[in-house]
C-alpha cells in the first residue's frame, strides 16, 4: 500500500513536471518568436482548434501524458535484477513508441522521413549519451567500492 | 604475540584480556576477532529433521531459494526460520549487508565486486562464488564500507 501511494505521488508528480516543462517551453518559443498570443504548440496543431482555450487544453494533457509516461518508464530502472543495458533499451524502446505519436499529435515536427530519421536520430544520440555516462559511472562506483574493501580486509 | 593461560579460582566466569603499554588499531582488530570467534551470537538453521545452531560468523550468506530462507556456511545449506527483511533488522549491527531483497552477505566474505559490460554489478565471494547486487543496495554497501 505504501509502495502503491509513492507510485501514486511519483506519477503525479510527473503529470505535473511536464505541464510545468511544457508551459514554460510554450511560453519561451512565444516569447522568442514575439507572438501575439501564448501559443501553447506549433500553429499548425493550434489551428485544428475552434478556439484558443481549447488548444491550450488540449496541449496541457499532450503535456501531462508526457510527464506520466517518463515518471512511469522511470520505474524500469528499478527492475532489480536487470541489466543496466536492459533497463536502458527497453526504457528507451517504450519511450520512443509513446512519445513519437505525442510530438507528432502536438506538431512538433512536420510528419515526413526526413524529418522522422532525423527526430529518431536525436532520441538514439541522447540514449548513447547517457548509457556513456550510466557505464563510466558503473565502472566508478565498481572501482571506488573494490578500494574499500581491500581498505576493509587491511585492517580485519 | 605471548599467550600467557591465568588460572585462578578468582575467575569463576573466563574472560579474555590484552595487556598492553598503549592501545593500537591492530589490537583493537584483535580484539574485534577474538569477539567475533567466541560470540555466542548463533543462528538456528534445519538441516533436514537436524537443527543445527550455527555462529553468525561461519555464514557467508542467507539467500531465498525456492520461497525458503537459507544460510550458507562453507561446509553445508541450512534453511532458516527468519524472512530475509527481518534477517537485514536482527543482522544490522553486525557484518551483515542486504545485497537485493532475496540475499544478505557477510562482508567479511566479501572479495570484490566486478561489473559486467551489460552493467550488472557482481558480488564476488572468498570461496570463489558469486553473486549479484543491486544497484538498489549498492549506496547502502558503500555506506557500510566507509563505517
Amino acid at each position: 500500500m505504501k509502495n502503491f501511494k509513492r507510485r501514486l505521488l511519483q506519477l503525479t508528480f510527473g503529470a505535473f513536471s511536464g505541464i510545468g516543462i511544457g508551459f514554460l517551453t510554450a511560453l519561451t518559443f512565444s516569447t522568442v518568436f514575439k507572438a501575439a498570443n501564448f501559443l501553447p504548440s506549433a500553429p499548425q496543431f493550434v489551428s485544428h482548434f475552434a478556439t484558443h482555450l481549447q488548444a491550450i487544453w488540449a496541449s496541457t494533457f499532450i503535456w501531462a501524458t508526457i510527464g506520466l509516461l517518463f515518471s512511469g518508464t522511470a520505474l524500469i530502472f528499478e527492475i532489480e535484477f536487470w541489466s543496466s543495458l536492459k533497463q536502458t533499451i527497453v526504457h528507451f524502446l517504450i519511450s520512443y513508441l509513446l512519445f513519437t505519436p505525442l510530438a507528432i499529435w502536438a506538431g512538433w515536427f512536420p510528419v515526413n522521413s526526413l524529418w522522422l530519421l532525423l527526430y529518431t536520430l536525436i532520441f538514439v544520440l541522447i540514449y548513447v549519451f547517457f548509457w556513456i555516462i550510466f557505464s563510466q559511472s558503473i565502472k566508478a562506483q565498481v572501482q571506488q567500492i573494490n578500494q574499500l574493501i581491500s581498505k576493509r580486509s587491511r585492517n580485519c | 604475540m605471548h599467550v600467557k593461560f591465568n588460572i585462578s579460582p578468582r575467575f569463576s566466569i573466563p574472560f579474555i584480556s590484552i595487556n598492553t603499554k598503549t592501545e593500537s588499531a591492530d589490537l583493537l582488530q584483535l580484539g574485534r576477532n577474538i569477539e567475533r570467534l567466541i560470540s555466542k551470537r548463533l543462528i538456528v538453521g534445519q538441516s533436514g529433521a537436524k537443527t543445527v545452531p550455527i555462529p553468525l560468523y561461519q555464514i557467508i550468506r542467507f539467500q531465498t531459494a525456492e520461497k525458503h530462507v537459507v544460510c550458507e556456511t562453507i561446509e553445508a545449506t541450512y534453511r532458516v526460520k527468519y524472512r530475509i527483511y527481518e534477517l537485514a533488522k536482527l543482522l544490522e549491527k553486525d557484518d551483515f549487508i542486504q545485497i537485493s531483497s532475496s540475499e544478505i552477505i557477510n562482508l567479511n566474505f566479501l572479495a570484490n565486486l566486478s561489473a559486467s559490460p551489460s552493467g550488472v554489478y557482481q558480488v564476488n565471494f572468498t570461496t570463489g562464488k558469486h553473486s549479484y547486487i543491486s544497484r538498489r543496495f549498492m549506496t547502502k554497501l558503500r555506506k557500510e564500507l566507509l563505517k
